[in-house]
Parts: structure tokens; sequence; C-alpha cells
């Protein structure tokens, strides 16, 4: 095992099939600068195709050399990459350093029936630990091998029955003997036989950085993995598929989800290049034929401009999640979709930050529903699907499922009616100042923009309506509602910091705003105009945690925290 | 009137004083800048609105950058415990904010100079999503915050 391995004899072409990627838009553009008639007969054809083949040689060799220096080389506890043609470079990961090993088939591997491993480790250095071209079952290999080396050294720390026995019995113990999996390489770590070994793992300064933690390929050896240890299983039966989404369903979800600002960028864009690139003549035909005709055909060019843009982010939408998949890697969960470029996140349950269930209008009157999940990640996507479609009674049997840890609770408060204002003013005023605007510049016809204002005070009204709170145990949810209406579910260990605002009046009146802080602030969660009593207790919530648990924390933290487990 | 901030500490009285000076220092640079442009429009003959509207929005924004620090100061408040660090804070809208001890990732003390020139600095507690500042405390007295603060969160969080 311990030999020098190659990518796949593939990776010569990569060099050159990234140039021709870069080259595509360049010559899609002198392409059509040639339809239009400027051509490039000023340069003969045989200097032209001399250039390309010794263009297309270099970087066949530039190839070659890469794939020829490009070594790895699975050693005892660590893996050693090799690479460089001008600038040679080592790269030792060590496996007690790795957080995941993710499989990814970019658009080029995809075609090559190859795949790309990436190698996750903390901090975010760039093209780290990437292994471009592999096959599949080297792939496989590979993640083979950390498993057993992960389960290797949690043997070594964990040789204890103690441990064993409360492992798979509680939630919150099986968390933490994830956390020992996390760094098993630390030298400190004693058997936890007894409490205040387990609490020691939890270095002070550590905690923080748990936020960062990544999806764990380790945290399998966690409960779960500590079994096997015993009686081996075939790596293969780890695996089990949660769910596949069928392409009748991913169908639905397509059109049901339109997304029009980036259909209508889209056509925009469209727009603006035939603007650029169709000859003269022909744009100014079309645009005076377009010109003559009347306000009935304008509706319904526009509505047609609507149903193109409608298909065409359904198109997208599929492109994204086709062959959508959820399945279980021993402790953790992988979603892998895409059509052109394959995809797959791995991220461990607990690692979850929030859920959030969101109820397009369409949708809506189905019964559907698309459910997130944001995992804070060293990739740049950082909230990914967990389902796109699906039926609103059957979200609690999926969060049971997949993240025991979240339960989908219904609100059990909403804005009092005298709050309705602070939802219906910003929006009134929006909608004056638009319609203003339409009337300055219109004129006469501006006036049919004060058709939204009561559209828009119904708006408010609307997410006034779908707001409201929940606090169940450790979690809180938050439905609030733009247009979609949107379920939040955030647990307490996750949230940062909360604040209670309000101006004077609206403490006059009882009202307060809520606002919580999370790790990644796309998912911080407000809601306004609540009644003093709801925040308060949420406030309390918030800090009640360590009235029942926290003894006097005294000098040396992490000794007296442990008394509480 | 309420009782808001009844029990929690407040920075140090000069704070006010020091954000007027730098309100006062950033608003002069903008008029400078003003100026400098009605001087380059009217040699260039360029249009000169511009230039009048941000002097005349000045003039009439002095009067926030002199009442603003007072208001802010009078509404800030801090208190810590064991558990957490509560901030309260605003002018308009007033807001009450929790940090739990377990979340502070660490403190930093800053003195500009002008800081510097009153002996004072200001606290900044930074977690991994948020930053809380309390304008301006005492030098020993921030000294002192920080450590109490750089102690009280080597606690370790269990509530997963």
């Amino acid at each position: 095992m311990n030999e020098p391995t190659r990518l796949h004899r593939l990776f010569i072409l990569f060099p050159l099939a990234d140039s021709v990627k870069s080259l595509i838009p360049i010559a899609a553009l002198v392409s059509i600068k040639f339809l239009n008639g400027k051509s490039l007969r000023d340069i003969p054809w045989y200097w032209l195709s001399a250039a390309i083949v010794i263009l297309v040689s270099l970087l066949l060799l530039y190839g070659y050399l890469k794939w020829k220096r490009f070594v790895y080389t699975l050693e005892e506890d660590k893996i050693l990459i090799r690479r460089g043609v001008l600038f040679r470079e080592e790269l030792s990961i060590y496996t007690g350093r790795i957080h995941s090993m993710n499989m990814e088939q970019p658009l080029l591997q995809r075609l090559l029936g190859l795949t790309q491993v990436r190698i996750e480790t903390p901090g975010k250095k760039e093209g780290g630990g990437i292994l471009p071209a592999v096959t599949n079952s080297e792939g496989e290999r590979l993640q083979r091998w950390l498993r057993e080396q992960t389960r290797t050294r949690q043997d070594d720390i964990e040789v204890h029955p103690a441990a064993e026995g409360s492992g798979p019995s509680g939630q919150s113990l099986s968390v933490e003997s994830e956390s020992l999996s996390v760094e098993p390489e630390r030298p400190s770590v004693p058997s936890p036989e007894t409490p205040e070994a387990h609490g020691s793992v939890h270095h002070p300064s550590d905690e923080n950085r748990d936020f960062e933690r990544v999806p764990l390929m380790d945290s399998e050896s966690g409960a779960a993995g500590r079994e096997k240890a015993n009686h081996p299983i075939p790596a293969e039966e780890e695996r089990s598929t949660l769910l596949q989404l069928s392409s009748g369903r991913l169908l639905i979800a397509a059109l049901s989800s339109p997304n029009l600002s980036l259909a209508l960028a889209f056509v925009g864009g469209i727009a603006s290049f035939a603007d650029d690139l169709l000859p003269d003549r022909i744009y100014q035909s079309l645009f005076q034929s377009a010109g003559k005709l009347l306000p009935g055909s304008w509706i319904s060019i526009a509505a047609l401009a609507l149903i193109v843009s409608w298909l065409l982010s359904a198109v997208l939408y599929t492109i994204k999640y086709a062959g959508f998949t959820v399945e279980r890697f021993g402790k953790q969960i992988s979603v892998s979709c895409g059509l052109l470029e394959r995809n797959r996140l791995l991220f461990s349950p607990e690692r979850v930050l929030a859920i959030t269930v969101k109820e397009g209008v369409f949708r809506r009157w189905f019964g559907y529903a698309e459910v997130k999940v944001h995992v804070l990640t060293s990739e740049s996507e950082k909230h990914f699907m967990l389902h796109p479609l699906l039926k609103t009674g059957d979200i609690p049997a999926l969060l049971k499922r997949v993240t025991p840890q979240f339960s989908a609770q219904a609100i059990s408060a909403s804005p009092p009616p005298r709050a309705r204002w602070m939802y219906v003013r910003w929006k009134l005023a929006f909608a004056a100042a638009v319609s203003a605007a339409c009337i300055w510049y219109f004129d006469r016809l501006g006036l049919l923009s004060l058709l939204l204002l009561p559209l828009s005070f119904a708006w408010g009204l609307l997410s006034h309506r779908d707001s409201g709170l929940n606090v169940t145990g450790k979690q809180l949810t938050i439905r609030s509602r733009f247009i979609a209406m949107s379920t939040r579910y955030i647990r307490r260990p996750q949230i940062i910091a909360m604040e209670v605002s309000g101006t004077r009046r609206q403490r006059r009146k009882g009202l307060l705003s809520l606002q919580v802080k999370m790790i990644l602030s796309e998912i911080n969660e407000s809601l306004s105009g609540m009644e003093q009593q709801e925040i308060e207790a949420v406030r309390a919530w918030f800090q009640q945690k360590k009235g029942e648990t926290i003894t006097p924390a005294g000098q040396g933290g992490p000794t007296s925290s442990i008394e509480r487990l | 009137m309420d009782h808001r901030l009844d029990a929690m500490r407040k920075c140090h009285p000069d704070s006010v004083t020091i954000s007027r000076i730098t309100g006062f220092i950033t608003d002069g640079i903008i008029m400078l800048a003003a100026a400098a442009y009605l001087i380059i429009a009217a040699i260039l003959g360029w249009t000169l609105i511009p230039g009048w509207i941000t002097i005349g929005l000045l003039v009439l924004g002095a009067w926030f950058t002199w009442a603003v620090p007072s208001f802010t100061y009078k509404q800030f408040g801090f208190k810590i415990s064991e558990e957490e660090l509560e901030l309260r804070s605003g002018w308009i809208w007033l807001s009450d904010t929790l940090v739990p001890m377990t979340r502070v990732q660490h403190v930093e003390l800053e003195r500009g100079p002008l800081l510097r020139k009153f002996g004072l600095a200001k606290v900044k507690v930074v977690t991994a999503a948020t930053t809380h500042v309390i304008q301006a405390l005492k030098l020993e007295e921030a000294e002192e915050l920080k450590k109490q603060i750089g102690e009280l969160a080597k606690v370790v969080d269990h509530d997963e």
C-alpha cells in the first residue's frame, strides 16, 4: 500500500482541456465576428494550423510532465503528495488532521469518467489536498484507507468498556465521543474513563474553534464506528441511501421554483449580447418590426418572455439538482446532485447550524416545501438542499432521520395585531416612493402604479400574519415571510449572540424585536414586533442554560465544568 | 426616566468629547473636499450644485455630530456576569445584546491618538461572528475588563 501512486493517465489532457475551456468564450466571439464578414483571411491557414499544433503539443508535453511529477503515497499516518513541474512541492497531510475526503466530479472529470478527490483539512489553504484525477475505485480505496487509519487510532484511544456502553445511548454522549475523535492525535488525551478526562478534551480555547470544525470523515468512527472495530463489517455496508428524487418530482420542483431574477438577468444578458454581436442590419430590422407592433402583441411578447425565462430557470434548476441523492456514510450525511458537474457534500448531522424550510407561493398551495441545511464548511456553498420538494407533512420524519436534534415545531406565538403597522410601514413607504417616481416620470399612465399601495399593504399584512416563533427544548423556531414563507430551526448551542431592540415608542406599547446572530451572517434571524413577554421569554431561554448547569465557574474552567456531565 | 440602564456600567464621560472631535474631523475633511471641488468646478466651468449640496448637508449635520454622541453615551451601558456580557445601546432603536461568555473568542484593546490623549481605551469583544464595542474606558479599567472577560471566557460550553 505504501508505494507511490500516480494519477490516472488522462490527467495528461488536463492542461490542454483547461486552456481550451478558457478559450471558448474568445473562440465564440472570434467565430461570430468571422460570420459577420470580418474574416481572418489575412493570416495564411498553414501558419494558423502550425501554431495550433505547436500549442497543443506543448500543452500535452506540459500535461505529461505534470502527470509524471504528481505522485502520492499513502503512509503510516499521513498522505504524502509530491507535485510540480518547475516548482516542486511536497505536501504531507496527517490523517489526524483530515476532516473529510470528498469525491467530486467537475465537468471534465465527469466526461472522462474520473473523480477528483479533495482532502479537507482545517484552514483554507488553496488547492491543498486535491488529487484531480483518479479512478472511482482508487477513490474508494483512498476513503477506505482513511477510514482504517482513523479506526485504528480510535482503538488505541478507546480501549475501555465504560465509554463503549454509554456511547450509542444518548445524543449528547455521542456528540462528545465525536469530539474525541476530532483530534485523536492530541497527545494529552488520556483514556476517558473518568469524567475529568472527558472534559479535558474540551480544551477551553478549542471551544470556539468548535464552530469551525467542518464535516468530519473521522466522526463516523464515533459511536457507530467503535462497534465496528470489534467485528469488522465491509465498508460498503456503511452506505445507505436515505432519499432519492425521482425525475418526475424533480420536474415539478424545477417548474414550481421560478427563479425569475436569474432568468431575467439571463434574458437581459442575451439582449445585450445580441446588441453587440448580431449584424447591425438584422438587429435594426428586428427593432423596427418590433416598433410597429400593437400594444396587444407587446403584452403577448412580455408573456412569452416570462414563460421562456420560467422554462429557462426550470432547466437551470434541473441541471443543478439532477440525480439528487442523500446518503448516509457511517455517521455522515452526503448530498450529491448535478448533471454537468456532480457535487457531493458531506456533513455530520451534529454540525448542522440551522435548518430552513421554505414554502414558495406556488408550493404552499400544493402543500410542498424545500428543506435546506446550513453547515459551516470551507466550501463556498454553506447552504445546501436537503430536499428540494417535500410534502410539508413529511418534514418531521425527514428531520428525525437525518438530523435528530432538530424537530419540526410549529410556531406558538405570533406578533399581536397592534404590531401590524411595523410590518406594513416600510413596504408602504417603498411603494409610495415607487409610485411617486412613476407618476413623475409617466404622468397620467403613472397613476396606475398607485395600485402598488394596496398591494404592498396586503403584503405587509400577510407577512405579519405568517410571522412567529416557538421555543421548545433547546430549539428556537422562527417563521417569517418575505414572499416565500420560511421557517428556520436554530438550536441554542449555535447561537452566538442575541439582540433585543425596539424604539421608545415600541417599548411603551410593549413591542420588541428580536435578532439572533449566528456564525454565518446569512442565517441570522430576526423577528420584529413581538409581544414583550414572548421576547423576554426567549431571552431568558437563551440565558437559562447557565442557571441550570453552570456551577460557579471559578478559576479552573474545564475542571469545574466536568461535574456537570 | 426608564430603568434600562440601572446597575449597568457606563463608558467614560470623555467618550462624548472624543466622538464629537472625531465626528467634526470627518466633517471637516468632507468639507475640504467639497471646497476643493467647488474651486476646481469654478475653474473648469462644471456644475457647482453637488459641492453646495454637500456643504449644506454638512452644516445641517453639524447638529447631529454634536448631539448624537451624548444621546448614545446616555443610552449605553454594559454589564458583565460570569455567564454573559450584556450590552445596551442605541439612539432611536434601543437594543439589548446578550453574548454568552462561552462564545467570546478574544478581547481587544484599541487606543487611537485621541483615546491615548485622554488616557482611555476602546474595548472590543470579539465572537466567532460579531464584534461588540465598548467605546471608551479608563485604561486601567479596560485592562481589568479585558482580563476579567478573558478568564470568564475560558469556561466551556456543554449545551450540546
